[in-house]
């Protein structure tokens, strides 16, 4: 019950307001994680982050500004967080995931804008979120339609800064991005002062890959008959890595790890058997939208892997660390992110490849594909993965939704239907 | 052994009684309909009273409860999804493997059906085109019964003269109407209009899937030879009305308690 | 303490330090702890406390002496968490 209310005062935050929010959350983490039964005891770490979400993270942030550091506020998977730390900066992510910020979005957006994006413009302008308060620059990118005009208006009120990302993925496009992240390495030395020498590029590569390396660990223990962690608990564990510090991170990540690899081994599931193995694919999911993995793990599935930015978009792929120079790194690190499939691509049929391998390697009994409200992008895309996952004889259920709890039973009621069609 | 289906939709509440040993479609011993009203708790326990004989009863029961209201029947055995109630009951009504289109009181159900589960399904739960809600709208609107809408529509689809309501949206829609009427249309050709546009809004719905070689109607409506022979216009495959379609959930249900229990 | 038996026993602190510390001593001595989030009802600040079980109370109220943990107070509070 550490009082942060000064320090949320201090960041210029709309305390009242932002009561409303504090007030619901305790509730929310006591139905959907501690409810749980058999967690793994190293989600102590991750239960700990959440319960200080506005908290501990912020207080961090706040003393490494007051020491000189800068802050950056990324919003895609897309941007590499290894330039800003090797500029000597930090990298936190702002994507928002609750509804309660939508509101505050929609006085500026159309009706008609994904949930995320109208939840991200909402929480900086009400000023209800500490991390949005606490970016010194926001890093953007063309991804997709309603983002690209949002930064423009997220730039009335924050210094803005975009990254021109490639539509289509042919080798001139790897060579653009490449010259993208040359771009955002000058602007990172501009906002911090400081030089990016090939020495820090090469260590926070190595950092971030350790990362990602420690992420596929976890997922790779989901891939096992037997499963030692729920997707609900790996949901939020994915969420934090957004805006955690990424070595702690990796630590505790591994901890946890060792445990499961000890509950592999002797056969401890969380589920009971039988239970249908779930792979979801989709839009990303900011904290604290949890609501999709709540309703499926309390309606007889467990969610074994998540084909999102939130998932495994977000860890797949390491990045060449053999370059000796800054060229050389950038464009190992311009081919790893390129590799990413998200659905602002043309064609992307390397998604539908990624779905397809990971259906089989986390042995999923049925797919289910989420996309949020309004994102066109992935709207259409489903087209080709429903009918690609059926030709494969995957089970298929398309879900669109918001955030908020107006379609719970609906939603309830088809996964529920999709479950027993499983069965 | 006494095998209950219990479905409580948005609108009305089903039941259905398999006989002890050997319930067969012909020998069901009841099937009742009632209005689910303003709570499904409050339905739940007026079932329950109706089905005292049956739940009391020194032959033992199942019951599985299936509808939107599902969780309300705490006195059930197991709680199923509409989707495979319908399913499993579609099929029995059907005699073979088909496609159900269920037509709700507030949704609307695509359902490929084999030897009576689902294979897949859709669903139209997010807005009221395309539902029984919107008819009942409407036939608000025009003053009259669903009964003498079906009525109605019938006459202004022989006259040829059917209006044409190009909105989706319920609330749209129903300006739509209002215009019509203050155009003077004739009631016939207004009902003609509404009931023509929900064949059209769920054969749209039903058009992004394969459609079996049989396909049935079941839900509220399911009895409309008018509602089936548009829909089989619209998807150029004929649509089968069923006499006892809205009891294909809790027929179900029913059949489900007694093989699944 | 509370009667009739609340639904869950929190145990609050001043700092995340602090809950950290009780935290990890618990554990130690065997006694069951779960970080969690404090409720609203508790205090309107968010942070986290632990929730404990209510016959290891006397226990832990042992063990803060012994080991000098800070802690604010113990409270239980009528919560239910609802799965699904």
């Amino acid at each position: 019950m550490a009082d942060y209310r000064e320090m949320w005062k201090e960041l210029g935050m709309d305390v009242e307001t932002h009561d409303d929010l504090c007030a619901v959350l305790p509730q929310a983490i006591g139905d959907v994680f501690l409810s749980q039964k058999n967690r793994p005891e190293k989600m102590d770490y991750f239960d700990f982050v959440i319960a200080e979400v506005h908290g501990v993270r912020p207080a961090e942030l706040k003393k490494f500004r007051e020491e000189g550091g800068k802050v950056f506020g990324t919003f895609c998977t897309y941007v590499p967080d290894e330039i800003i730390f090797a500029a000597g900066g930090i990298s936190t992510g702002l994507c928002a995931g609750s509804q309660f910020w939508v509101p505050g979005g929609e006085q500026v957006l159309p009706p008609n804008v994904c949930p995320l994006i109208k939840a991200s413009v909402g929480a900086r302008l009400t000023r209800t979120c500490p991390f949005f308060r606490l970016a010194d620059i926001y890093i953007g990118e063309t991804t997709c339609d309603g983002k690209k005009k949002a930064y423009e208006i997220l730039g009335e009120d924050v210094p803005m800064y975009i990254m021109d990302l490639p539509q289509m993925k042919r080798p001139e496009d790897v060579d653009k991005w490449a010259g993208e992240i040359k771009k955002l390495l000058v602007k990172a030395e501009e906002v911090t002062g400081n030089k990016v020498t090939v020495a820090a590029l090469k260590e926070n590569i190595h950092m971030i890959n350790e990362k990602r390396k420690a992420l596929m660990r976890l997922y790779k223990l989901r891939q096992n008959p037997v499963v030692p962690i729920s997707g609900t608990d790996v949901l939020l564990i994915s969420q934090i890595a957004y805006y955690d510090d990424p070595t702690r991170f990796t630590q505790k990540v591994n901890e946890l790890c060792d445990e499961l690899d000890e509950r592999v081994a002797n056969g401890v599931s969380v589920v009971p058997e039988g239970n249908k193995r779930i792979l979801v694919s989709g839009t990303p999911m900011a904290v604290p939208n949890w609501k999709m993995h709540n309703i499926i793990e309390t309606s007889g599935a467990t969610v074994v892997c998540e084909e999102t930015c939130t998932g495994t978009r977000y860890f797949e792929n390491l990045v060449d660390e053999s370059g000796e120079t800054l060229d050389e790194l950038i464009h190992a690190l311009a081919e790893r992110y390129m590799k990413i499939n998200c659905a602002c691509f043309t064609p992307n049929s390397g998604r539908i490849d990624d779905i397809r391998r990971l259906a089989k390697d986390y042995k999923a009994d049925g797919i289910i594909d989420i996309h949020l409200k309004f994102c066109t992008t992935y709207d259409v895309e489903e087209y080709f993965v429903e009918r690609e996952m059926k030709k494969d004889g995957t089970p298929f259920l398309e879900i669109e939704t918001d955030y908020t709890d107006s379609d719970t039973q609906q939603l309830k009621t088809r996964v529920e239907a999709f479950i027993e069609m499983l069965s | 052994m006494y095998y209950i289906g219990i479905d409580i939709g948005s609108t009305a509440s089903k039941v259905c009684v398999l006989p002890p040993e050997d319930g067969k479609p012909e020998e069901i011993m009841r099937c009742e309909v009632l209005p689910t009203g303003w709570s499904s708790k409050v339905t739940s326990a007026s079932i329950k009273e109706k089905l005292e004989p049956y739940l009391n009863s020194d032959e033992g029961s199942k019951t599985v409860a299936t509808g939107y209201g599902r969780i309300s029947v705490d006195y059930a055995d197991k709680v199923i999804t509409e989707i495979s109630c319908h399913a499993r009951g579609g099929y029995e009504l059907a005699g073979q493997n088909c496609s159900v289109i269920d037509i709700g009181g507030q949704d609307t159900k695509f359902i490929s059906v084999r030897n009576g589960k689902a294979i897949d399904f859709l669903m139209n739960d997010k807005c009221a085109a395309g539902t029984g809600k919107f008819i009942e709208v409407m036939a608000n609107r025009l003053g009259v019964d669903i009964a003498d809408m079906f009525a109605l529509a019938q006459e202004g689809h022989d006259n040829g003269s059917p209006v044409s309501i190009s909105s989706l949206c319920t609330v749209f829609a129903e300006s739509e109407v209002i215009n019509y009427m203050g155009e003077g249309k004739d009631k016939e050709d207004l009902a003609a209009g509404i009931i023509q546009s929900v064949a059209l809004k769920v054969a749209t719905l039903v058009q992004r899937r394969e459609l079996q070689d049989y396909v049935i109607l079941t839900g509220g409506l399911s009895q409309s030879r008018f509602l089936a022979s548009l829909l089989s216009n619209e998807l150029n495959a004929e649509v089968h009305p069923m006499d006892n379609g809205r009891f294909a959930g809790a027929l179900g249900a029913a059949l489900l308690a007694k093989e699944k229990l | 303490m509370d009667t009739p038996k609340a639904e869950h026993y929190y145990i609050l602190f001043k700092n995340h330090t602090d809950g950290t510390a009780m935290y990890h001593a618990l554990r130690a001595a065997g006694l069951s702890a779960q970080i969690a989030p404090t409720p609203r009802q508790l205090s309107v600040c968010c942070g986290v406390s632990l929730i404990i079980q209510p016959e290891e109370i006397p226990a832990i109220k042992k063990l803060a002496e012994e080991q000098e943990l800070e802690y604010v107070k113990i409270e239980g509070v009528n919560n239910p968490f609802r799965r699904g």
